[in-house]
């Protein structure tokens, strides 16, 4: 008896589903499907809406294939880093809107290249309409990315680039600009404690081989070259608050009162070099970083040269989404997108804090 | 049998290379001072040396810890992770900041970190007592689960506004003392102090306790350990555990070393730690090692990274030179054996 009514539950089914199947193929093909998916996001009752519902069949089946929101993964590289947790809030917001459908998935990778591989892997599989990804390498995602392209899903790479051209498009704060400003803000301050011709700074830079690093060390550069700045040591920190402790201690050790200020390529390094200036005797030093992590910019009320740029990854989500929807409708893209990062110092510390956290 | 017929001078050439591969971690160590002595001027000062003995205090309480399983022939992979997810747990405890409503005393929340090192600790101890399961993927699976939980309890953001008292093992200054002659400070951080005190009383435990000869005997001869009527199950259970409240105690520390709770403090400090106890001498297969050589091991490590951080070697030569020191260092202790 229970065998029978499984066997006719289960045709049932198929039928149903083969039927929703068959809707959300006859939407897509029209060309129509990615219109109806925007229609369904902003309101629900666009005109090609009906589409989904033609044959009759239980809206929660169909509706995921032809007229609903689109479903996206977004791949970051580790959790760890507030900046990713923030993606994270700002994808789960985009769920709850009904931007982007419930079956979006989100996964941070440890850290470790091939995880993120695997992730993005697992994505293709479950056919999403459109990938994000944050590479914890430039390179080392590049064949996966192409395989998804290959499978006519479009990748938007996200903060992080990938190295390849087969990407829709790329989403990012300009690490170059936020690491020229950050270092600028840094001069700034120099300039502020006290007059000189040249300033001496130490940088902190991120993971070695990170786009990011580059970027950002890049942007240091530039500001550099065209500045009385002298660079006494650079060296990596992870972008982790205890290597970047142990590496100022090591700078003050070398180099002591002649540092004038330090840049971190992240906040959490320059926490690192707050904790590594207070315990050594050359006293309050201008520190910059970048990304406006709330630790940091807590600090800023007592420390008047403390300063960040502030990336905003609940907006850089928000475009990426957009942008990927763009793609699979199969509009052209420009190259990149960018997302301004936000200077934050003593004067706008707290109204920075109480606006995103 | 074999040595009695090579040549008298032959056999001491063997003695002597024997005693050479015993000594090569100290060797190894004095090495790096006289290199980094001469190339920099700097390196040998008392503030650099307190500073080197700080950096490496962390490190070397994790070390001290996995020693433990490592000698009784088992491995804890979890201690980066789980150090995090204790370390963040104190925070959030003591700062009342995440998932509780209000903060607890500093002891109280010191406590509770360290029971929840056993208790995680107990949970791999046990799969791995009790279920056979090698200590390698229990303390995996810990691993993974320590993590996930620093990213619940912490909310995946830093832990700021740490209670000053929390702060003391990691950031207190217990000794300060000028020396005339050395034109420097002599300090005794706290840090250096409970790192320390765990290094002694660890030897202490593994030189002069039943319960230490008991983790040599398994770590050397699981079968014959079990025969000669040891609780086998017990002491590997128990050696897990010890890491795990040495990683909650390295949590504590680092706490107060960086002045925050950071969801990435457990970052990069897997593999430092248990490549500091083979260097140190002690066999990864099990049986053999000692604090002493662990202290030497952390210590090759920590100077390597503060000298060539002193000399400006960019990231890239830095990794190299650890490469070279480390299998110079391993080739050393297999040669010895």
């Amino acid at each position: 008896m229970r065998d029978v009514t499984t066997r006719r539950d289960l045709l049932r089914s198929g039928a149903i589903a083969g039927t929703a199947l068959l809707a959300g193929c006859g939407g897509d093909g029209d060309g129509d499907g990615g219109d109806g998916g925007n229609g369904g996001a902003d309101g629900g009752d666009g005109g090609d809406g009906g589409d989904g519902a033609d044959g009759d069949t239980p809206t929660e089946t169909a509706t995921p294939m032809s007229e609903g929101p689109m479903t996206t993964a977004l791949s970051v590289p580790s959790l760890e880093f507030t900046f990713f947790a923030r993606m994270q809030n700002a994808f789960d917001a985009a769920i709850e809107e009904g931007t982007i459908s419930q079956e979006s998935s989100f996964s941070g990778a440890n850290n470790n290249s091939s995880q993120q591989v695997s992730d993005l892997e697992t994505a293709i599989t479950n056919e999403v309409d459109f990938i994000m990804v944050s590479a914890i390498r430039e390179d080392a995602v590049v064949s996966t990315v192409e395989d998804a392209v290959d499978q006519g899903i479009p990748v938007v790479a996200i903060d992080r680039n990938v190295a390849s051209d087969a990407i829709a498009t790329y989403v990012a704060s300009d690490n170059v600009s936020l690491g020229e400003r950050s270092t600028e803000l840094l001069l700034q301050f120099m300039a502020d404690q006290e007059s000189k011709d040249t300033y001496n700074v130490v940088e902190l830079q991120g993971t070695t081989g990170a786009s990011v690093t580059n970027d950002r060390g890049e942007g240091f550069g530039n500001v550099v070259d065209e500045n009385a700045i002298e660079v006494l040591g650079s060296q990596t920190g992870e972008f982790a608050t205890q290597a970047a402790l142990n590496v100022m201690e090591d700078f003050i050790t070398q180099h002591g009162d002649d540092i004038d200020g330090a840049f971190c390529h992240n906040d959490l390094m320059a926490l690192g070099v707050h904790q590594a200036v207070q315990g050594s005797d050359i006293g309050p030093i201008p520190i910059t970083g970048i990304d406006g992590t709330e630790g940091w910019v807590e600090l800023f009320g007592d420390n008047q040269y403390y300063g960040t740029i502030a990336q905003l990854p609940e907006e850089m989500v928000n475009t990426a989404i957009e942008r990927g929807q763009t793609a699979v409708e199969g509009e052209s893209l420009e190259d990149y997108y960018q997302v301004d990062g936000l200077e934050v110092t003593q004067d706008n510390a707290s109204d920075y804090l109480d606006e995103y956290f | 049998m074999v040595t009695r017929s090579i040549p008298d001078d032959l056999r001491r050439l063997d003695v002597d290379l024997a005693t050479l591969g015993r000594y090569g971690p100290i060797i190894g160590l004095v090495g790096l001072y006289v290199v980094f002595t001469a190339l920099n001027s700097r390196f040998l000062t008392l503030g650099n040396q307190v500073n080197v003995l700080r950096q490496v205090s962390i490190i070397g309480i994790l070390a001290v810890g996995v020693t433990f399983p490592i000698i009784c022939a088992e491995i804890d992979l979890s201690i980066a992770e789980m150090m995090e997810f204790t370390g963040l747990f104190v925070a959030a405890l003591a700062t009342g900041s995440v998932v509780v409503s209000s903060a607890y005393p500093v002891p109280v929340a010191i406590a509770a970190g360290i029971l929840m090192g056993v208790v995680l600790g107990g949970i791999s101890g046990v799969v791995t007592s009790r279920y056979g399961v090698p200590s390698f993927m229990s303390t995996l699976a810990m691993l993974f689960l320590a993590q996930g939980f620093a990213l619940i309890v912490s909310n995946a953001r830093p832990i700021t506004g740490l209670p000053e008292n929390l702060q003391w093992f990691g950031g207190a200054t217990v000794f300060r003392h000028y020396v005339a002659e050395l034109d420097g400070t002599l300090q005794i951080p706290a840090i250096v102090l409970v790192f320390l005190t765990l290094l002694v009383v660890s030897q202490f435990v593994l030189s002069y306790t039943r319960f230490g000869l008991y983790v040599y005997a398994i770590g050397g001869n699981r079968e014959a350990a079990e025969r000669m009527g040891i609780n086998v199950p017990l002491v590997r259970l128990s050696v897990i555990v010890i890491s795990a409240v040495f990683a909650a105690a390295a949590g504590v520390v680092m706490l107060g070393r960086i002045g925050i709770g950071s969801p990435t403090m457990g970052q990069g400090l897997l593999l430092p730690p248990i490549a500091a106890v083979i260097l140190g001498g002690a066999n990864l297969f099990g049986g053999s090692g000692n604090m002493v050589g662990t202290l030497v091991g952390v210590l090759i490590l920590g100077v390597l990274q503060n000298g060539l951080n002193l000399m400006g070697v960019d990231p890239a030569g830095q990794s190299v030179a650890q490469g070279i020191v480390l299998m110079l260092a391993v080739l050393a202790n297999v040669v010895a054996r």
